[in-house]
């Protein structure tokens, strides 16, 4: 019986996401049509620019890595009502970490990768630790201060990048490219892009499920985020939950920046994420912070992403159109409570569904 | 240097005050809008549009308010009507308006990045002829005017009327206000419609006002810093516009240090200032006893969320 209800939430799960990525593909069709394109044309050029090619399939797999840790990130804090804008910016720092210790430390290639990505944990963890401090000692609302810490983050990083660590190999606006022995291996053959971040995202994905069903620390997060008081009342100490929380997102963000900076970018040029944090949003949610499901989510909007650029320049839809849907996307989503509310009106007059 | 210290202040001040007052509205219903940073970026969008089509920028302050009015409205329908969690529609106005804006950027003028220049709104010459202060009055914008304007509407709204009243008790127990013959859907729609007209404002202020074009991202974070200012207010009308003011006396600074020629500090520090000043005071001001904040905030009242 109680298996019976797990089943039927996840189907119901399901169809909450399924309803709003269909209304969002249509309205925002929609918008495309009062544009002046052919929605169909438009639609077909982003999945062709995503998929059209091996190539290009290879590159939208990578391009949904960093998504699947944000995705993660956010998902994890969610878990315990924490929300984690703040993301992109940890994911940010994380990357510059990588990039430096990648660049300026000589080692093994078994030794030297994880320490580029354990760095750029840290570094994720840290731009975390102090939103996380601000909430737990001053209750400062963590939305607003993750977001200031994004645009903190930003500045900071750029700075770097034009000072301490530009690049001596040129006079680009860039750091220097990282040791061969920091690069992830390559899954496939050049020119093929695929690398071993795709892995490890996966195995990130069973370390969070596990962390949050199969242990006493998931346990006590998921009590906080599904009853604040309830856990309290049962000697769950709900500030250090959601302080935790948050510094597991962070991790999770900066080790996205890790992996995009050892896996493909190999250095940090100024302005090199599109956004990876922010969209991780719409993947958790999407995902109904399921891990699981993430990785499709994170799948979907990295296909949007990456076949955006062919849907600009082969029927002149601006790239910005996938951002609008991601956004409708959310708005859909928000309707849980509608949807939800009629299946159980259908149910209890004994209809099916 | 103090004339050009208040004159910058009021001028990076206005549109984080404006935005900031629709905070008030929208929050003391109980409805968090953390979407205003995406209202101002569609609203400064639609100030370029407007202004563009008519030739007027009064037109396009329309405009402004007009698409400040559509994306709250959305926000309205999620959070009231549909019980949608608030902070995570509030990301989805800024997505919508992320995208909104980039996309008719392409539409509208077949450009990337920036709008070209459109009529923008002249300071305001009518205060010409007072002695003395005349000529400081007259090199202000009118969207200055219009802010202080719009604090003393929302103050005396709070304050006086029973409008007012009524507002606070949905935000505080939407039961009561119910009980009691307020509709609480009709108040919170009504409040962040006001909010998004607010922030509409403010949005336009940053693309006509002194500049007269729109660029991507160019709204940088000031609708959140409108939202801080509201929480270091402590939700009250004349604290979040005296806070906003604050923010804009940091951006002054800001914009006052980059001029200093040879200036040791990197320019990217120098733009950290306003988030930094923002974080700190508000760790400076928050306690965790006090300051609770709205009781409702957050909370949706509809029939599709069980009532606890």
């Amino acid at each position: 019986m109680i298996k019976n209800k797990k089943v039927q939430e996840i189907g119901l799960n399901f169809i909450i996401s399924l309803v709003a990525l269909v209304m969002a593909i249509v309205v925002g069709g929609i918008i495309i049509a009062v544009l002046g394109t052919n929605p169909f044309e438009a639609y077909g050029a982003l999945l062709k620019g995503a998929f059209g090619t091996p190539m290009a399939t290879t590159v939208t797999l990578t391009k949904s890595v960093p998504l699947i840790l944000t995705g993660l990130a956010v998902a994890l804090a969610f878990k315990c009502t924490v929300f984690n804008i703040g993301a992109e910016g940890q994911l940010l720092v994380g990357a510059m970490a990588a990039a430096i210790v990648g660049a300026y430390v000589e080692l093994p290639a078994i030794l030297h990768i994880p320490l580029v990505l354990l760095s750029a944990i840290v570094a994720g963890m840290l731009w975390a630790f102090l939103p996380a401090v601000l909430k737990q000692k001053r209750n400062v609302h963590v939305v607003i201060s993750t977001i200031m810490f994004n645009y903190i983050a930003q500045y900071f990083v750029q700075y770097l990048i034009l000072g301490p660590f530009k690049t001596t190999e040129g006079a680009a606006a860039q750091t220097n490219t990282i040791h061969q022995t920091a690069m992830l291996p390559k899954l496939l053959p050049k020119p093929y892009v695929l690398n071993l971040g795709i892995i490890i995202a996966i195995v990130a994905i069973f370390v969070v499920y596990i962390l949050l069903n199969k242990t006493s620390m998931g346990y006590e997060m998921r009590a906080v985020g599904l009853n604040r008081n309830a856990a309290y009342a049962n000697g769950i100490n709900v500030d250090k939950n959601m302080f935790l929380a948050l510094l597991l997102s962070g991790a999770l963000a900066g080790l996205a920046g890790g992996i995009e900076v050892t896996g493909s970018l190999n250095k940090i040029v100024n302005g090199f994420s599109p956004g990876y944090g922010f969209t991780g949003i719409p993947v958790a949610l999407m995902a109904r912070n399921n891990p699981f499901a993430i990785l499709f989510t994170a799948l979907l909007m990295g296909t949007m992403r990456s076949g955006s650029l062919m849907m600009q320049s082969s029927v002149g839809v601006s790239k910005n159109m996938v951002d609008v849907i991601q956004g409708l996307i959310i708005v859909f989503l928000c309707s849980e409570y509608v949807i939800r509310y009629y299946i159980k009106k259908r149910r209890s007059q004994g209809g099916l569904v | 240097m103090i004339e050009y210290m208040i004159t910058s202040t009021l001028r990076m001040g206005t549109p984080i005050a404006l935005t900031a007052l629709g905070g008030i509205m929208s929050e003391r219903s109980g409805v968090v809008n953390i979407g205003l940073e995406g209202v101002m970026l569609a609203s400064a969008f639609g100030a370029v549009v407007g202004s563009n089509l008519t030739g007027s920028p009064w037109m396009g302050i329309l405009f402004a308010v007009a698409i400040g009015i559509v994306i709250s409205a959305i926000h309205s329908v999620i959070s009231v009507t549909w019980g949608g969690n608030q902070s995570v529609s509030s990301m989805a106005l800024v997505l919508l308006a992320t995208g909104l804006s980039g996309v008719g950027l392409k539409a509208v003028f077949n450009q990337q990045g920036s709008s070209p220049q459109v009529a923008n709104l002249p300071n305001s010459p009518i205060f010409k002829d007072i002695p003395v202060v005349g000529e400081f009055l007259s090199s202000l914008s009118p969207f200055v005017y219009i802010a202080f304007i719009a604090l003393g509407i929302v103050y005396y709204v709070f304050k006086y009327t029973p409008l007012g009243l009524r507002i606070t008790t949905v935000g505080e127990n939407p039961k009561a206000a119910e009980t009691a013959g307020i509709s609480v859907a009709k108040t919170r729609y009504m409040c962040v419609i006001c909010s998004g007209i607010l922030a509409g404002l403010g949005g336009a202020f940053l693309s006509i006002g002194p500049m007269n074009l729109f660029q991507e991202g160019m709204v940088a974070g000031r609708g959140y810093l409108a939202l801080g200012a509201v929480t270091m207010g402590k939700w009250s009308p004349l604290g979040a516009f005296g806070a906003a003011m604050l923010f804009g006396f940091f951006e002054a600074v800001q914009l006052y240090v980059q001029t200093i020629p040879n200036n040791p500090i990197p320019s990217e520090f120098i733009q950290m200032i306003p988030y930094i000043a923002s974080l700190v005071i508000m760790a400076t001001t928050m306690n965790k006893s006090l300051n609770t904040g709205i009781a409702s905030s957050g909370k949706p009242y509809t029939k599709f969320v069980q009532q606890r």
